[in-house]
């Protein structure tokens, strides 16, 4: 997975736990957790909700790395 | 250029579809000779007669036994994930991780369980006796006590997961739970939906083909069980591939 992420040091600032995150981001808890883990990658949509929650830029939260291999 | 990456690709292909088409072939040949073999003697019309009077009998008990163990088995299920979500600090995921899968293997019994009674009722029904009627008082207990399980299981999730919606006795609740789930949630259903359909789309066939085999050797009479499982695959397929054209149709606009 290309696509790695600090959710969970942005959300750890906020003081609010992954419930708590998914309800202000109208996800579920699990969602949030996969997010986090890099399972899963968040729609544009999602990407910048999260963004706007913990008042920084997509890019802050999110950063994508090419694969060593295919990287030009 | 594409064309001959399509090319090679059939090229490719095409010797081991061959392979399995002429193995199909043996199989089916060979199996074939058996079950019309094994229908010329006495042994398939005391077969299906011991295994029709075993099930008519025994259905309403097999429903009773199996009912028992996965209403145990629940209920076990339902009692953990509830401890467990009781316990959960807010912060640590393996808990609710725990919880959420022996919810769903709490569900996935229920849902068996129900697929079972139907059947074992079916065979209940057909004796024309006491046995038929215990078949259908059981049926009818079952199916209750299985409702109300799904239900508790569901409104167990719902307490674990506030943004979901749907109650197991409202007639729309799958719409309602798919609108309540949010974009990672909806992918995971697609992507089960997808491997369920491919699964039966791979069994269909094979069942077509244990059907007219079967019908050789035992006389039950191929009409409706083929209709039955043609049907269920036509309607798999043309349901997959209307919802795909209209899905590529709104994307379009």
């Amino acid at each position: 997975m290309p696509l790695y992420n600090r959710l969970k040091e942005y959300r750890a600032r906020l003081g609010v736990n992954q419930q708590e995150m998914g309800a202000l981001a109208g996800v579920s808890r699990q969602t949030i957790s996969q997010i986090e883990r890099g399972d899963y990658s968040p729609s544009v949509t999602l990407a910048l909700k999260l963004a706007k929650i913990c008042q920084v830029s997509v890019e802050d939260i999110f950063s994508y790395e090419e694969d060593g291999n295919n990287g030009e | 250029m594409e064309n001959n990456t399509v090319k090679r690709d059939n090229r490719k292909a095409l010797p081991k579809f061959f392979l399995i088409l002429l193995g199909a072939a043996v199989f089916g040949g060979v199996a074939g000779f058996a079950a019309g073999w094994m229908g010329h003697d006495n042994l398939s019309g005391a077969v299906t007669a011991a295994v029709t009077g075993w099930l008519t009998a025994m259905a309403p008990w097999v429903m009773i036994v199996t009912s028992a163990a996965s209403l145990a088995v629940i209920f076990w299920l339902y009692r953990s994930a509830k401890k467990l979500y009781a316990g959960w600090d807010g912060e640590d995921e393996m808990p609710m991780e725990q919880a959420e899968e022996k919810l769903s293997w709490a569900m996935m019994a229920a849902t068996v369980q129900v697929v079972l009674d139907m059947f074992f009722f079916a065979a209940a029904v057909v004796s024309e006796n006491m046995s038929a009627l215990a078949g259908v008082a059981v049926f009818v207990l079952s199916i209750a006590l299985l409702t109300v399980s799904q239900q508790k299981l569901v409104d167990q999730l719902r307490r674990m997961n506030p943004e979901k919606q749907g109650s197991v006795y409202d007639v729309h609740f799958n719409k309602k739970w798919l609108a309540s789930c949010d974009e990672a949630e909806q992918k995971q259903i697609g992507q089960a939906a997808y491997k369920a359909y491919h699964t039966v789309n791979v069994a269909c066939p094979f069942l077509w083909m244990t059907l007219v085999l079967l019908s050789y050797a035992f006389d039950f009479g191929l009409l409706m069980p083929a209709f039955t499982v043609c049907l269920l695959w036509l309607l798999l397929n043309v349901t997959y591939s209307l919802e795909a054209i209209r899905l590529s149709r709104r994307k379009a606009q």
